[in-house]
């Protein structure tokens, strides 16, 4: 069954097409890879899925339920995560707190049991943070957990980021150009992760440029141009695709090797 | 686990801290002039102001010039309950931190789906109109005339000196700084945190912006108001030019130059600020240039204010000084 499924989504910016008549349907569990070159949309889709952006015309659903006209806040809460590719952390809290704050879906003290310091809330706050503490180990960052986010290098800040987005136990998660910055053993690293991810029964769709990891992971690749889809099919059937090499290479078909 | 050694220090040196401040000023009385103790009192009322306005700035990251407007509240709110409708001051006080709260909630209801320069106009206006209203609804506020405030009984006791009325604000005070801390350390501070480094990472980990916005206005008009009854019953007469929108910038100073985000910079940050116009009494109305001055050489070279600038000196103490 499809997790997430989009129709005849539109968007544009004061008369500039960023997309055009977008349909995707991902199923529960796969990892999906949307590539395409700069400008293609790729971003645009996440935004829209994830209510930052408004859709011009056309549906979003979840899990069957119609999401395009809920703020970002709503759709989070109904178990969507996301990155972003420009890292967006909290830059003066502790790696912990980051991910506490990530928690937010769980937190069930009210203001008053807050402010009195009622046991109930500590012991909310004590387990919190183990649950945390987990999270931190699960992405490798525990032994940097008092440290400020802000002090992390950048490969530490995108884990930070994908903890974060974890924290809010989402169904499906979208993650913008995660390796971006990474070494390639980070990226070996991450490749692990995503796969217990998907273990763990949360669907994935990636937005990636670097083609190794997508071409080794995604069960299925979303090709966009343009605005426009262009391709769509398993890793094989996308390295060999006419209009894919043009997208990226121009079009003169001299060149033989995969589209990186 | 041994990564969160780091924390208990740095907490049990602040505790010591406090710990210090808090017995310093509980048995001041016994050793201080009345004038001190008048101005201990001042202290201790800026000081509530002061964390309360911090929570919204320095940690939801939301101006506020509306701040005279909620003290206001607090300070009329509860005169009026005591003075009109004979409630006594024990339940019309917290009566006057609600109805600040109340108040801060309508300001807040618009004014925060806009945000920096113009959230400053829409809370400046606010105070403005506040003002406006306590001059012209003289059945209640009695105008520009003033009203004039009891000091609080218990059966026959009554507050009447001010090293009794010294011990309400002094307890409130401590009671209001353990409660900021709660929420500063639990889930909402860390929400207010998020909404002021980062709207667009906040949304994604659920937070409803508008939602905790207004939570950090509420709480914050709130502590303005209980410190606004405490100031009414201090100098036992009220006024609206009490509560006009010098006051607003005044605090709005004093949280800059404490420091942004640190309760114990609003404890230095109020002690300090109190104490100046005092000093500079003899200036008059120039006292006004004095803390546009002041606020101005902070914003530029210390942005992060006193406590900033003793955590930059971190090397003395061998901890930080940020809670």
């Amino acid at each position: 069954m499809e997790i997430i499924e989009l129709r005849n989504v539109s968007k544009s910016f004061g008369g500039k097409v960023v997309l055009h008549d977008f349909d995707l349907k991902i199923s529960g569990g796969e990892i999906r890879a949307l590539i395409g070159p700069n400008g293609a949309g790729k971003t645009v889709v996440l935004n829209l899925i994830s209510g930052f952006y408004k859709a011009d015309k056309g549906e979003i659903y979840f899990n069957k339920a119609l999401l395009n006209p809920k703020m970002p806040y709503e759709i989070t809460n109904l178990g969507i995560g996301r990155t972003f590719q420009k890292v967006e952390i909290f830059p003066s809290m502790s790696v912990l707190e980051n991910v506490l704050a990530g928690f937010h879906r769980e937190f069930k003290s009210g203001l008053l049991s807050v402010s009195l310091g009622l046991k109930r809330t500590k012991e909310e706050e004590r387990r919190l943070r183990e649950e945390g503490m987990k999270k931190l180990d699960f992405v490798g960052l525990a032994s940097s957990a008092n440290e400020l986010a802000t002090n992390l290098p950048y490969g530490k800040l995108r884990l930070l980021e994908l903890a974060r987005a974890l924290s809010t136990s989402p169904q499906f998660i979208m993650l913008d150009e995660p390796v971006a910055g990474m070494s390639s053993e980070e990226i070996e690293n991450l490749k692990g992760l995503l796969y217990q991810l998907k273990h763990m029964g949360i669907t994935i769709l990636l937005v990636e440029h670097v083609m190794r990891l997508v071409m080794d992971i995604s069960h299925c690749i979303t090709v966009l141009d343009y605005g426009e889809k262009i391709a769509e099919g398993s890793p094989e059937e996308i390295a060999n695709n006419e209009k894919v090499l043009e997208a990226y290479l121009g079009k003169r078909r001299d060149v033989k090797s995969r589209a990186n | 686990m041994s990564n969160f050694k780091k924390t208990s220090s740095k907490t049990r040196f602040t505790y010591v801290v406090y710990l210090l401040v808090a017995i310093f000023f509980g048995t001041s009385p016994f050793f201080i002039d009345a004038y001190f103790l008048y101005i201990f009192n001042l202290i201790g009322i800026g000081v509530i102001l002061t964390i309360g306005l911090n929570l919204v700035m320095g940690y939801a990251g939301q101006i506020s010039l509306s701040h005279g407007a909620f003290f206001g509240m607090g300070a009329y709110g509860t005169a009026i309950l005591v003075e009109k409708l004979g409630l006594s001051f024990w339940v019309a006080w917290p009566l006057g931190g609600i109805l600040a709260a109340i108040i801060g909630i309508i300001i807040g209801l618009p004014a925060l789906r806009v945000g920096g320069h113009y959230l400053a106009l829409v809370t400046l206006g606010a105070n403005e109109i506040f003002n406006l209203i306590l001059i012209h609804s003289e059945g209640l506020t009695e105008g520009v005339v003033g009203l004039k405030v009891a000091r609080p009984r218990i059966g026959s006791f009554a507050f009447s000196e001010d090293a009794y009325f010294f011990y309400i604000v002094f307890i409130t005070c401590v009671v209001l700084i353990w409660v900021a801390n709660n929420i500063i350390n639990s889930q909402f501070g860390r929400a207010f945190n998020a909404i002021r480094e980062s709207e667009t990472a906040a949304q994604a980990i659920a937070i409803n912006l508008y939602e905790y916005k207004l939570i950090a206005f509420a709480i914050s008009a709130f502590y303005a108001g209980i410190a606004g009854g405490l100031y009414g019953s201090l100098i036992k007469f009220i006024d609206p030019t009490n509560f006009d929108l010098f006051l607003s910038i005044k605090y709005l100073a004093i949280v800059i130059v404490g420091g942004l985000g640190s309760i114990p910079g609003s404890l230095i940050g109020a002690g300090i600020m109190t104490v100046l116009p005092e000093l500079f009494r003899a200036f008059g109305d120039y006292q006004h240039l004095i803390y546009g001055f002041i606020l101005l050489i902070f914003v530029i070279f210390l942005p992060r204010g006193i406590i900033g600038l003793l955590s930059s000196l971190r090397g003395i103490f061998g901890v930080k000084l940020r809670a």
